[in-house]
């Protein structure tokens, strides 16, 4: 046999983001999968819906990529683009908690500065001003994604939070890769434009 | 508090900052729960209780999790490498973390060793001595001399540890857990592609860390029911692929770290700094910085399969460690002492220590340090432990 250990990439012929996970003995593999991945899922996960969810999600992602392990096929997918997929499956669950979240974003930081957010060093006022501007900009941000259609939502946070390419994305959702880059245009060319729009805090 | 009615276009920039500051600054992770869980899983299928109650098999406390791994009892990853928690329970679709204090570690390890008067602590952890330590025992390592097998024996490797397991049920007050017993044996034949056998044993020694026997059984209760579990295969390949043989081949599957076979042993290097590098090529690139490689180490010690000049030379490459801690004069769970020594890991506020004889070079056992207070276990208390004993008996299933 040649030595191939999954925790040795480097004279492994197969990339180590495609690990067969068929054999009768996953513990070795998944404990490599769970240290790679989960701090990089739950920090994606944790954008989304808030720490205490994804702490769950984290969990159930693993929990189920284990139980379905039998039909993940290292030669169609990578495995963090699979896992992304189960973990945006168990994150529709919870599209009013991400939109909670999204709004409480929204209002909380279209409020002024506190006295802390000034920001010491040369043009003061000016690095000011940039950061309430950058603040303002963010709860806008927020507010316009909580409108956005889901589907769109996914695609651009997936690339944005969670690094993963349109291909990847096309695995993790199953769906072509040319969905995804028309989403993701349409999702940022839709935000870039209406973004502005939503920073006022009026509505609960 | 804007008043813009003039709505402008962003550019792509504006909204790639904006994006990558939106909902940025979260906790520090604390993925124990979910690491948990997982090994749960992959350790033992769920066990349907009466009255909703569910069994977490934690296994935080089984020491041998190399050859286990190898003969399935604890298959993957050890769970005893993260902080002093408990898993994750799913009951009904809801989900808690479960933060199970050191308590009961707490009371076991502390009764064994004040009756001793060996607390540990009791030499200062002292960093700069460590690899002086270490290079001693590496010293004495390479001038012991491994027991020589005779045609017939066998190496009977024994460990007494502590799984903190817990039970969650509908109702108050929730949740439950205990600490128990287990006895891991393995016996491994000179001749190693000949039979081995390995044994698990629950004593049935139970301490409540959270709540009693009597709110257990009104929950429904009803022990672990788990007998000994007894398996015979050769090369210790006693969980093979469904419908194949055994396999003395070294794969992925049945060599490593974990699974130091005597090939895979002979692909280390002999030199420390190489053996160093070794370490870091095959351990997770991780969040816990070099403890993951104490913790690799003590995966392959653990076995009590690395001869000594194998031991050595890990020993002299762990000495290459700036930030290694030393504890010396630490006794272990069957009262032997020895040098504790780890790396804080930087992803919880622990400190997993391997303990080595300091005169013999030999592993003994393992105790996970709590650095800050945390779950109840308060700083600098001893939250995991466990103890390792090696010696040759002349039959298989004889235990001296």
């Amino acid at each position: 046999m040649t030595r191939s250990s999954p925790e040795s990439p480097g004279d492994d012929p197969t990339p180590a983001d495609r690990p067969d996970l068929s054999g009768p003995d996953p513990g070795v593999v998944f404990g490599r999968l769970f240290d790679e991945h989960a701090a990089g899922l739950r920090g994606y996960l944790a954008r989304r819906v808030g720490p205490t969810i994804a702490d769950d999600l984290v969990s159930d992602a693993f929990l189920t990529a284990l139980r379905q392990r039998h039909v993940y096929d290292p030669a169609r997918a990578g495995f963090r683009a699979w896992l992304y997929g189960i973990a945006s499956n168990l994150v529709r669950r919870h599209v009013r908690d991400e939109l909670r979240a999204l709004r409480a974003t929204a209002r909380l930081n279209s409020l002024p500065a506190g006295p802390s957010d000034g920001l010491a060093g040369d043009g003061l006022a000016g690095a000011v001003a940039e950061r309430l501007d950058a603040r303002a900009r963010v709860a806008r941000l927020a507010g316009a994604l909580a409108a956005l259609s889901a589907d769109d939502r996914e695609v651009l946070l997936l690339t944005s939070w969670a690094g993963l390419s349109p291909a990847e994305i096309a695995i993790a959702l199953d769906i072509p890769a040319g969905t995804v880059r028309s989403r993701l245009h349409r999702a940022r060319r839709w935000l870039r434009a209406n973004a502005d729009s939503f920073g006022e805090p009026s509505h609960d | 508090m804007t008043d813009d009615n003039v709505h402008t276009m962003w550019t792509d920039d504006e909204l790639d900052a904006a994006l990558s500051a939106l909902h940025a600054s979260f906790d520090k992770p604390d993925l124990r729960g979910a690491r948990a869980a997982l090994y749960a899983e992959l350790n033992s299928p769920p066990i349907d209780h009466p009255q909703g109650t569910h069994v977490v098999h934690s296994r935080r406390w089984k020491p041998r999790r190399n050859w286990t791994n190898k003969i399935g009892l604890n298959r993957g990853r050890p769970p005893g490498r993260e902080g002093a928690v408990l898993g994750a329970v799913a009951i009904g679709g809801s989900r808690r973390r479960w933060v199970l204090a050191s308590v009961v570690v707490l009371l076991v390890v502390a009764g064994v060793l004040v009756g001793q008067g060996l607390l540990p602590g009791a030499g200062a952890p002292v960093a700069s001595a460590a690899s002086l330590t270490l290079r001693q025992a590496a010293d004495a390592t390479i001038h012991e001399r491994d027991p020589v097998l005779r045609p017939g024996q066998f190496r009977y490797i024994r460990s007494d540890s502590w799984v903190t397991d817990g039970i969650q049920f509908a109702g108050a007050p929730g949740f439950l857990a205990y600490r128990t017993e287990n006895i891991t044996e393995l016996w491994v034949p000179a001749d190693q592609s000949q039979n081995w056998m390995q044994r698990l044993t629950p004593t049935g020694k139970r301490v409540w860390v959270i709540g009693t026997e009597q709110q257990a059984e009104a929950a429904g209760f009803q022990g672990m029911g788990d007998g000994p579990r007894q398996g015979v295969a050769p090369c210790g390949d006693f969980y093979p692929p469904t419908g194949t043989a055994p396999s003395c081949a070294d794969t992925a599957r049945t060599a490593g770290w974990q699974l130091p076979t005597p090939a895979w042993l002979a692909t280390l290097p002999t030199d420390p700094h190489a053996m160093l590098e070794r370490l870091r090529a095959d351990a997770p690139r991780n969040g816990r910085g070099d403890a993951e490689l104490v913790v690799y180490v003590a995966d392959a010690l653990r076995s009590g399969l690395v001869p000594a000049p194998v031991r050595a030379v890990l020993y002299q490459a762990l000495a290459l460690l700036p930030d290694l801690t030393i504890t010396q004069r630490v006794a272990n769970l069957a009262g032997r002492t020895g040098v504790a020594m780890g790396i804080d890991d930087q992803e919880s506020p622990t400190r997993q220590e391997i303990i080595i004889d300091p005169h013999t070079g030999e592993y003994i056992g393992e105790r996970t340090i709590q650095l800050k207070a945390e779950d109840g276990a308060p700083a600098g208390s001893v939250s995991e432990y466990s103890s390792v004993t090696t010696t040759v008996v002349d039959a298989m299933g004889a235990q001296h």
